[in-house]
């Protein structure tokens, strides 16, 4: 009985039409087809035959090829071996045989370098744009930097005004209704004893900040702006250390033995830190000192939005603070 | 890994990250978007990536982002608008540059990633391997391909020798 039927015949009719059966089994799927003619392929058989020509390009096999480093340089393995040149991955005795190569077949000389301009190089203009949107804790930095800040401020303020002196606070909330001439005469009449304080600061002239009082009828014209804050110190308690000023302030005969300074007159260490602060928080700060010698008075006045507070320091252990 | 160091991760690599995100989108808005995603996913756990890892970490994040921006594109627009968006620029007859960039958008995603790090970043091959979650001789493998393919583009074009 033939091993050739209606459902296995055609995993043998490929190796039939190829050549590929015995003999005796060509014979015998010749005679099963003689029996099953609708079975037989009409015309000229198909040649199922590969020419030169039709077999994989070089290249395409060369694609497949993986790189051995311990291949010998050839015509075959040529493209792995300048490839890994190109990447630095050659070692040096591998790399003395390809240069070899290469002097004895200088045509792959330029494989060479077209593999060295596949090589591709970044181009630095094209930049993230809005590398700020991803940074983290800018806002959490900004807040502790000026609270540190201002501690670090205040802290050093203690340190340097070092005594046992009473700190005192004041809310001040009393409006001035004139000017700063009022200002003066008013506490000029008090019959206020020494070594006590003279008023609370109430007003400030718009150059406050920035503008050195020269004389008592200069500070007298300065404007008054509401909401802001003025001390002035009895000069007696609280002094600067530029004599000028005080000199000319002194000399004003209206204010007779009781000697008044404006605030105004001291000085900021930080100045450029302040002027900062007052432009960008657009609100109240301030910080002054004037340093206390053996026959002047000093203190500081610092002012943090509607916290305020000065100290005096006196040159004989006395104390007068706002 | 603490803010100041995370800050310099922005500094120092976003341009990297977004460099490697429009090479393989070629769109703006989504390499952005990637950037913004990878370092998000960053901070998210930053308490658990090692500083010196950071790098890697970035682009490794950064890499399967857009293999899933590119997937659900395929799936939104269809492979064809893919091509043709792939096709759009091709490059002028004698610009070097651009043709090799053009030809690297010929390359199949894996190929232009590792040559992206490799060319780019300057990744070793154990580096790369690690980013893109395969093994460092698929890593040469695929290297080696795509050189071979990106010079028979150009010698194609002929702007070599």
């Amino acid at each position: 009985m033939s091993k050739f039927n209606l459902t296995n015949y055609e995993s043998y009719y490929i190796d039939y039409l190829e050549g590929n059966l015995s003999e005796e089994d060509r014979h015998a799927f010749e005679l099963f087809l003689d029996q099953h003619p609708a079975l037989q392929l009409e015309g000229e058989l198909p040649v199922f035959t590969m020419n030169e020509d039709e077999n994989l390009s070089h290249d395409f096999i060369n694609q497949l090829r993986v790189f051995d480093e311990k291949e010998k340089v050839n015509e075959n393995s040529i493209d792995g071996f300048l490839i890994a040149s190109t990447e630095g991955i050659l070692s040096t005795e591998k790399q003395q045989e390809l240069q070899a190569y290469l002097l004895k077949n200088p045509s792959h000389l330029d494989s060479l370098g077209v593999y060295h301009q596949t090589k591709l190089t970044p181009d630095l203009e094209i930049r993230y744009p809005s590398k700020q949107g991803l940074r983290k804790g800018n806002t959490r930095r900004l807040i502790f930097g000026v609270v540190y800040g201002l501690a670090a401020v205040f802290v050093g303020v203690l340190l340097l005004f070092p005594s046992q002196e009473t700190i005192y606070h004041q809310a001040i909330k009393q409006p001035v209704k004139s000017n700063m001439n009022n200002l003066i005469k008013k506490f000029k009449t008090t019959n206020t004893p020494q070594k006590e304080i003279l008023f609370g600061g109430l007003q400030t002239p718009v150059t406050s900040t920035s503008k050195q009082i020269t004389s008592k009828t200069e500070l007298a014209q300065q404007p008054i702006v509401e909401d802001t804050n003025l001390l002035i110190v009895q000069q007696e308690f609280l002094t600067v250390e530029e004599p000028h000023q005080l000199q000319t302030i002194s000399n004003t005969k209206e204010v007779n033995n009781t000697e008044y300074v404006a605030f105004l007159a001291m000085k900021s260490p930080i100045d450029p830190f302040f002027k900062l602060a007052l432009k960008n928080l657009r609100d109240k700060v301030d910080f002054r000192y004037a340093k206390a010698t053996e026959t002047k008075q000093g203190g500081f006045y610092l002012k943090l939005w509607n916290f305020e507070v000065s100290r005096k320091v006196s040159a004989t252990g006395d104390l007068a603070v706002n | 890994m603490n803010a100041r160091a995370y800050n310099q991760l922005v500094d120092t690599y976003a341009d990297n990250v977004y460099r490697f995100a429009l090479k393989h989108l070629k769109n703006e808005m989504d390499a952005k978007d990637i950037v913004q995603s990878t370092y998000l996913k960053m901070w998210d756990k930053h308490e658990s990536v090692d500083v010196s890892k950071g790098k890697s970490y970035l682009f490794t994040t950064a890499y399967h982002l857009i293999l899933d921006f590119l997937k659900a594109r395929k799936r939104f627009h269809g492979e064809e608008a893919i091509i043709e968006l792939q096709n759009e620029d091709n490059p002028s007859d004698f610009d070097l540059s651009e043709t090799l960039n053009w030809a690297l958008d010929k390359l199949p995603e894996i190929q232009k990633t590792v040559v992206l790090l490799r060319d780019y970043e300057g990744y070793s091959y154990d580096e790369i391997a690690e980013i893109a979650g395969i093994s460092e001789s698929q890593v040469k493998v695929y290297i080696f391909r795509a050189r071979k393919t990106l010079k028979s583009i150009l010698i194609e074009k002929e702007l070599v020798v």
